[in-house]
């Protein structure tokens, strides 16, 4: 089944949390990242999202970044969770799943199910 | 001890004065306009041939030419200083500097034209006054750098300014020279210095032609000072 | 569409402008084009516009303070209630700018807002209908278009604005000949200024404004029509001199000048024509 796109505004909230749950199973590059990402189903995510998240967390020094030369190709940026990241990760991976109850209490009774596209042109 | 290598001889070169560099930059430009400077040579030899077979009026013809060359390429060169000289101002020279640097590469190679058409004349023709040519060529290839110089520092546009000059230049091929109101045309002179070093004193005044030299340079010249400090307009 | 080399560049280009230091710059585009190589993708699909990026990246660097301006350095350059019309229409109205050494005024504005004019009024080239213009220091003025002799190569244009500052031939050639290499331009043997495209006429009138080191550079819409890479390191450029105590007003409609500014001045479009 094919993923949908994360809206833009909501993947500027999560994107950051998510990767540094990625970064905990180890230090990967920044494509392999967004190819992890859609693997896990929030769909693809553009470059231009993931690197200034990347920078912004680096810039916080929750991740570290490290060069190694490509294999033929320019070389590449490895991150890696710093200890800061490491405590991070379950702060805001606790206070992510609290907000999102608080926003499924919300919005939970007027949810429908999107109807399917039928893909008819209208001229 | 040893000599230092020559290599390592550092020559510090004196720095040379603004006007200097102006005047040869400007001449450099000047000559870097291949077609300018082939019609410059080209028109004033171009209607001494023309009129090759009658001393006077091929001497005639060929300051009429020059002239009229002459002070169109003073117009071009007076309206090309109007991009890189307001720089220059800027950078702290005075706008009568570069004035004065520009108009003399300009004379001095407006006088190098004049003397090389004079050498033509001298071995090709027999001529009553040989110095009375070249007094002639000199005093018409000056007037005729403050004439273009003037309407240069007046009208902004190319078309312009050549048409001013060509009605200049063709009134002075219309009227007749001994009409009073021939003596208002900016090359009056050059046509009476022509007659006097070709017929003599009795046909052609060396004074009057002076005379009247001198006072268009000097209305030219007022009237560029006046258009100088005009204030500028987009 | 631009192809990935280009807007790679441009991103280069757009990342300086915006003050992003060499090696954040570097690391951000080896980065860009590894994400690119191996998605095989469009970098455009993926970044959007290049200067969209940059504004991102320069934003999660913290690169969009705006330097603060050194309040003790000294006024090189100083315009009271400018006024200027022409015929009846007003451009300028009671427009005031001080300019302190070590600073860049960036001078934006909508086309037709005045800062060509008022650029031209600051180089003391125009006279305003009212108001003052100080100068106290020498001036580099570089027009949007014009003030080259299109008949001269660069190397005369080096030696005859040299000279108007008290340098010696060579000294100027040397001069002029290391500011063009560091805008990424080859100025040997390129032949006449009416010759050269208009972006490389743009670095020829940035060079000939700054040879001789002025006090204050006047610089309008220097960077149209350059390259990319000519655009960032004319910026490199630009940083350097106002780090080494220079001043700089450059008029631009470019937000990417607003973060490296220590003074902003807007001027406004249509000023109400005095009927």
């Amino acid at each position: 089944m094919k993923s949908v796109d994360t809206p833009k505004p909501w993947l500027r909230g999560v994107l950051e949390p998510c990767l540094l749950a990625l970064l905990v199973e180890g230090e990967t590059y920044g494509y392999e990242l967004g190819v992890r990402l859609e693997a896990a189903g929030l769909g693809k995510v553009p470059g231009g999202s993931l690197y200034p998240a990347l920078l912004r967390m680096e810039k916080q020094a929750l991740v570290r970044a490290d060069w190694r030369a490509g294999d033929g190709g320019p070389g590449r940026k490895y991150y890696a969770l710093t200890d800061a990241g490491r405590r991070v990760v379950g702060e805001q991976a606790h206070e992510w799943l609290v907000f999102a109850e608080t926003v499924g209490g919300v919005l939970r009774p007027h949810a429908t199910t999107p109807t399917a596209s039928t893909g008819g042109a209208s001229s | 001890m040893t000599a230092a290598p020559a290599s390592a001889t550092a020559v510090t070169e004196a720095p040379r004065s603004i006007a200097a560099v102006h005047a040869e930059m400007t001449l450099r430009s000047l000559v870097r306009r291949r077609l300018t400077v082939v019609i410059l040579v080209l028109l004033p030899l171009a209607f001494y041939l023309a009129t090759n077979d009658a001393v006077g009026r091929s001497v005639r013809s060929l300051v009429f030419g020059i002239t009229w060359a002459v002070s169109t390429v003073a117009f071009f060169v007076t309206s090309n200083a109007r991009d890189v000289e307001p720089r220059l101002q800027v950078a702290g020279v005075p706008a009568s500097t570069l004035t004065r640097a520009r108009v003399t590469a300009l004379a001095a190679a407006a006088l190098a034209l004049a003397l090389a058409f004079w050498l033509i004349v001298v071995f090709d023709q027999d001529v009553r006054s040989v110095g009375g040519v070249a007094l002639d060529f000199g005093v018409s290839a000056l007037v005729a750098v403050s004439l273009g110089t003037a309407v240069g520092s007046l009208l902004r546009k190319e078309l312009e300014g050549t048409l001013v000059l060509f009605l200049f230049a063709g009134l002075q091929a219309v009227v007749n020279p001994a009409d009073r109101i021939a003596t208002l045309l900016p090359f009056w002179s050059s046509r009476e210095l022509a007659t006097y070093a070709v017929d003599g004193p009795s046909q052609g005044s060396l004074s009057n032609g002076l005379i009247h030299a001198t006072v268009i340079i000097a209305v030219c010249a007022a009237i560029s000072w006046l258009a100088s400090r005009r204030p500028a307009t987009p | 569409m631009m192809t990935n080399t280009t807007w790679l560049a441009a991103l280069d280009a757009e990342l300086s402008a915006r003050g992003v230091a060499t090696g954040d710059r570097a690391a951000a585009i080896v980065e860009t084009e590894s994400f690119i190589t191996d998605t095989a993708e469009n970098a455009f699909e993926h970044f959007g516009t290049p200067a969209a990026y940059a504004t991102e990246l320069a934003a999660a660097l913290g690169c969009n303070q705006r330097p603060e301006v050194p309040l003790d350095a000294r006024v090189v350059l100083d315009a009271r209630q400018v006024d200027v019309a022409y015929r009846r229409n007003e451009v300028l109205r009671d427009v005031s700018v001080t300019v302190r050494a070590g600073t860049l005024t960036a001078l934006i504005g909508p086309n037709g807002a005045g800062k060509s004019t008022l650029l031209r009024v600051l180089a003391g080239v125009q006279r305003p209908d009212q108001g003052r213009v100080e100068r106290h220091g020498s001036v580099g003025y570089s027009p949007q278009s014009g003030g080259l002799d299109d008949h001269l190569e660069a190397e005369q244009h080096f030696r005859l604005f040299g000279a108007a500052r008290g340098l010696s031939g060579s000294q100027a050639e040397a001069d002029g000949r290391r500011l063009a290499e560091q805008l990424v331009w080859k100025c040997e043997g390129a032949g006449i200024a009416g010759d050269l495209s208009g972006g490389t006429q743009q670095k020829l009138r940035v060079v000939t404004a700054m040879i001789g080191e002025p006090d204050v550079l006047l610089l309008d819409e220097p960077y149209q029509g350059m390259d990319a890479s000519g655009a960032a390191r004319f910026w490199d450029l630009v940083s350097d001199w106002v780090e080494r105590g220079g001043a700089a007003v450059i008029s631009s409609h470019d937000p990417g000048v607003l973060s490296r500014a220590h003074e902003v001045l807007e001027l406004e479009a249509n000023l109400r024509s005095a009927a």
